[in-house]
């Protein structure tokens, strides 16, 4: 059986889609913070982003370095194919658990 | 470092090290500092350079933490699911703290078990800990307590703490610049004829020095000064708070009162002038002739000219160090000034030096020994009751081993399984702790109360400093016992995995096990035997006595007023007294003594045999005085060894005779009869006498000292006393019963004086050993402890092994091993460890009793009796605890515990 992502692992696959050619580490993380207005430590995020890429779902290319970086590279992040996959793999479960449930989830 | 050409700031690049370091030679170590390295540059403009190093540094090693922390392969969630934020680790701390509880309270009995053991050991450690701590390591309540110092003389027969003479403290106060202060102490004895109740009561004259060096202050009224402490400065008195509570009801106004004292003659009034704190009541060490133990009021001694003549010694001298002086060149001045004394008056000074120790060791340093030595000794205890509960632990944890192994193969890092385990030794830890605390304050209260024979026992309470003792000892058994099996456990969670038997970890836990056991038993030997040297010398000191029967005797002192009993009335009155009291219901015989034993009451002096040329008076030989009533040898039990007991017709008209102890008769005349013989005593006149008698020794102030020689006079031959201690020995009824006869007695004879200090001779014998008595109990008692904890460890363990070994033992069975085999092999294996941890432990009591030097008493350190006996004791147990579960092991059925298998 194929793997589920967990749920930070969800919040930070959709994260990377949504900022597509600025998906660096701390864009991300704001990214997170603001639409899922939960608090996520840099850690965690390395942390989640090295399994993604361990896992196949994600992967990064490096890209120039700026001067605030000391001339240290940056990478930015994409999500693969096979992470597209698990995530809407998620996404659908959801959404079809949720169906018919708008009143319900909608007042929470 | 800031670039100079203006590029954005970078972290130090120790810092940066640092965190690169840590964070390891992953893929997105580089890309992680870029990140950093970008924040930190936007921080430090915004804010400060400071602040971001900080930010950095803190950042980097969350970081680092939990990048590092990753799971190197991936796993399903529960229990190892790695956490994503603090939300979530705080959700794993408590699902720990919940299993651990769970876990727990499944196994009531061996967590009962931990928190008993975890909370005496606590409690006994830190009880003692806090007698420690408030005796010894606690200052003095006084005003610089570090520069105070006691003085003493030190004398031709090598005593270093020698009371001091008037003219000699004197010369000190004036002539020594080590000191800026110096205050004489005398405690003794009078009587207050106020409101109608006499009331005998103790006082202190204490130069009006004293005051300022320790940093007095009054409750109300003042304390007297410089001018008061002059001849004719008047009659003033202060009085001690608690006196000014009980006897005054705290009553403001008795300052400016007068009252009557019976305490010179003519009976002069003393004015109340004030009312001293009681915590600067000093601790007088050297009780003087009718000193009653308590101090009630305080006056000066006003020393005058004719003091500095003075060279009998009876003075207790306290001084102050000057601020450039140490106690180094304070001692050099000193005995610098004693050779000039001893040059200007030979008579009185020849041989005489000078000792100075600071005031808090010359108050503790007694008791110092006794009390490490307990302190020792309670720690060994802690030790091995943490070696026990790490052994019960352990059990437990092998018990586990599945539950662990599950657990891991789930996904649970090593890490999060020893904290685990950490965690549930922690919660036993810290309960039992808790309760410890709670016992300590009880053991506190309860040891004050039966005031053993310590100096500052009031200070011993249940602090801060004691409060962060218990913990510290709390945590340290946390750890202690915690860590074994939490690292041995992780380590077989992951090595070990599932399904497997007898693995590695087992054998290394299994001796892990049985070296604790032999530590446990070693240290059961070294206090075992440090127990049983003091046992044996309180037992010796029982036996060795005083050389008196002290029960059924009462002692109890009476002063005569001054004036209204000239000294020829004095020795009449006493007379009646003992003639009335030997009369009365329940008395057997009473008789009068100045000074009785036990009570530290006593006086000392030179005196020589007339048969040789007088020597020197430095080399004069000492000797205890006492002035008794005929009697008095007869109501005690001293037994006559040569010559005659005083008679009836031995009175004032009668030629000068004296009797000597056998001591004084051996050293005086080795080898020749005293009785005729002549000797003379320097005592206001010189007395000249003829030895009648020689009596047995007593030890005047208990067991332990040595008996010296004494001689003793006819109370009414020479009488310059107008005090006397009564012995009363009664048949066997309630003392109270005679000591109210007594005091009726007296009342009808003179209503102005009052029966002072009443003791039942056996309290005073009790106190004399009472800290002899305190150490051998405390010592047993632990031993005792000791003792059990290591039978039970030893049984645990052997029991442990033998359940492990079923199978074999089994199968060994089957092919045919005899019961009697078994249990030879199961005995052989755990005997084996006692014999270990027998050796090692007589090595470590050899090493150790070295420290009980000074207490034992009759008995060497290296008593072989004593040994052999607590080696045999050991052994003994040991035997027991293995015997129990190698009965067990030999009754195993093969065919059931092949089957279970």
């Amino acid at each position: 059986m194929a793997d589920a992502p967990g749920e930070f692992e969800q919040l930070v696959l959709l994260a990377i889609l949504q900022l597509g050619a600025v998906a660096y580490a701390s864009a991300l993380r704001e990214r997170i913070q603001d639409d899922a207005h939960r608090r996520v430590t840099r850690g965690a995020l390395y942390a989640t982003l090295d399994r993604l890429t361990t896992k196949g779902w994600v992967e990064w290319a490096v890209e120039d370095t700026t001067p605030e970086r000391g001339g240290i590279p940056r990478r930015c992040f994409s999500v693969t194919a096979e992470g597209l996959e698990a995530v809407s793999r998620s996404y659908t479960a959801v959404r079809a658990l949720a169906d018919g449930l708008e009143d319900v989830l909608g007042k929470a | 470092m800031r670039n100079v050409d203006g590029g954005p700031p970078t972290p130090p690049p120790l810092l940066e090290r640092t965190v690169s370091g840590l964070l390891g030679h992953g893929a997105s170590t580089p890309f992680i500092l870029g990140d950093l390295r970008e924040e930190f540059g936007a921080l430090s403009r915004r804010r400060s350079r400071t602040l971001a190093c900080v930010w950095y540094l803190s950042h980097g090693l969350r970081i680092a933490a939990r990048v590092r922390l990753e799971p190197r392969r991936p796993g399903p969630a529960v229990p190892g699911r790695p956490y994503t934020s603090s939300g979530e680790l705080r959700d794993m701390m408590t699902t720990d703290l919940r299993q651990s509880a769970r876990f727990l309270a499944r196994r009531p009995g061996l967590s009962l078990a931990v928190i008993v053991t975890v909370a005496l050991a606590v409690s006994a450690t830190t009880t003692v800990f806090a007698v420690l701590d408030g005796v010894l390591l606690e200052r003095l309540p006084y005003a610089n307590p570090d520069r105070l110092v006691a003085v003493w003389e030190t004398n031709p027969a090598a005593e270093n703490r020698n009371v001091v003479s008037p003219a000699n403290f004197l010369t000190w106060r004036d002539e020594l610049e080590a000191f800026d202060a110096v205050s004489s102490i005398l405690e003794t004895g009078t009587t207050i004829i106020e409101e109608g109740v006499p009331e005998r009561i103790g006082w202190i004259q204490a130069s009006a020095d004293y005051f300022e060096m320790v940093g007095a202050r009054a409750v109300v009224g003042r304390l007297y000064g410089e001018a008061e402490d002059q001849p004719g400065g008047g009659n003033v008195v202060v009085l001690s708070e608690g006196f000014w509570q009980r006897r005054f009801g705290s009553d403001p106004t008795v300052v400016g009162r007068t009252i009557q004292l019976g305490l010179r003659p003519g009976g002069a009034p003393f004015e109340v002038i004030g009312v001293l704190e009681d915590r600067y009541d000093f601790e007088v060490e050297v009780a003087s002739f009718g000193g009653v133990g308590s101090h009630e009021i305080w006056l000066p001694p006003q020393f005058g000219a004719e003091a500095r003549q003075a060279g009998g010694r009876y003075l207790q001298v306290l001084a102050r160090l000057a601020p450039a002086a140490t106690l180094q060149t304070a001692r050099q001045e000193a005995d610098a000034l004693a050779a000039r004394l001893a040059d200007a008056f030979p008579d009185r000074q020849e041989g005489w030096g000078v000792s100075i120790v600071s005031l808090h060791d010359d108050i503790v340093g007694g008791v110092r020994p006794m009390l490490m030595v307990v302190f020792g000794a309670v720690c060994f205890v802690l030790l091995i009751a943490c070696a026990n509960v790490a052994n019960l632990l352990m059990s437990r944890a092998s018990e586990r081993e599945q539950e662990m192994a599950v657990r891991s193969a789930m996904g649970a890092g090593r890490g999060r399984l020893v904290r685990q385990l950490l965690l549930e030794s922690s919660i036993l830890a810290g309960v039992g702790g808790l309760v410890g605390i709670g016992l300590t304050q009880w053991a506190i209260a309860t040891l004050v109360r039966a005031t053993p024979d310590l100096p500052r026992l009031e200070t011993v309470g249940l602090d801060a400093g004691v409060l962060a003792f218990a913990l510290a000892a709390t945590g340290f058994t946390a750890v202690l016992f915690g860590l074994a099996p939490a690292v041995s456990l992780g380590r077989s969670a992951v090595a070990g995995g599932l399904g497997s038997r007898g693995s590695v970890t087992t054998v290394r836990m299994r001796r892990l096990r049985g070296a604790l056991v032999v530590v446990q038993v070693a240290l059961s030997l070294v206090l075992l035997v440090g127990a049983g040297l003091l046992v044996r010398s309180l037992a010796n000191r029982l036996d060795v006595g005083v050389g008196f029967e002290v029960e059924n005797l009462l002692t109890t002192q009476v002063q005569l007023g001054g004036a209204a009993y000239p000294a020829s009335a004095q020795a009449a009155f006493l007379e009646e007294l003992i003639e009335r009291a030997e009369t009365l219901p329940g008395v057997r015989a009473a008789s009068g003594v100045t000074g009785a034993p036990l009570s530290g009451a006593g006086s000392r002096t030179g005196f020589w045999p007339l048969d040789r040329p007088a020597p020197e008076a430095s080399e004069m030989p000492g000797a205890d005085v006492r002035w008794v009533h005929r009697d008095y040898h007869t109501v005690l039990g001293i037994a006559l060894r040569d010559g005659r007991l005083f008679e009836e017709a031995d009175d004032a008209n009668a030629p000068l005779v004296v009797l000597v102890n056998e001591t004084g008769a051996e050293r005086t005349w080795p080898g020749d009869r005293a009785i005729g013989k002549q000797i003379a005593m320097p005592w206001n006149d010189t007395l000249v006498a003829e030895v009648v008698g020689v009596v047995a020794d007593i030890r005047h102030n208990g067991p332990d000292t040595e008996p010296y020689p004494m001689l003793y006079w006819e109370h009414r031959q020479f009488n310059a006393f107008n005090f006397m201690s009564l012995v009363v020995r009664t048949a066997v009824v309630p003392a109270s019963t005679v000591v109210a006869g007594l005091r009726r007695e007296l009342g009808e004879m003179d209503s102005g004086i009052p029966l002072g200090n009443v003791h039942a001779m056996a309290d005073l014998f009790a106190d004399a050993i009472r800290r002899s008595r305190l150490a051998a109990i405390s010592l047993g008692m632990f031993a005792l402890v000791a003792l059990l904890l290591a039978g039970i460890g030893i049984y645990g363990v052997v029991a442990h092994a033998t359940a492990r070994r079923s199978r074999e033992i089994g199968i060994r069975m089957a092919l045919g091993a005899e019961r009697k085999g078994i249990l030879r092999m199961v005995l052989r294996d755990g005997m084996r460890q006692v014999g270990l941890a027998i050796a090692l432990g007589s090595l470590g009591a050899m090493a150790m009793a070295g420290l009980l030097e000074g207490m034992v008493f009759n008995v060497s350190t290296t008593d072989p009796v004593t040994f052999i006996g607590t080696v045999g004791l050991l052994a003994l147990i040991g035997f027991v605890a293995t015997w129990l579960p190698a009965l067990r092991a030999s009754g195993i059925d093969p065919v059931e515990s092949i089957r279970t298998e």
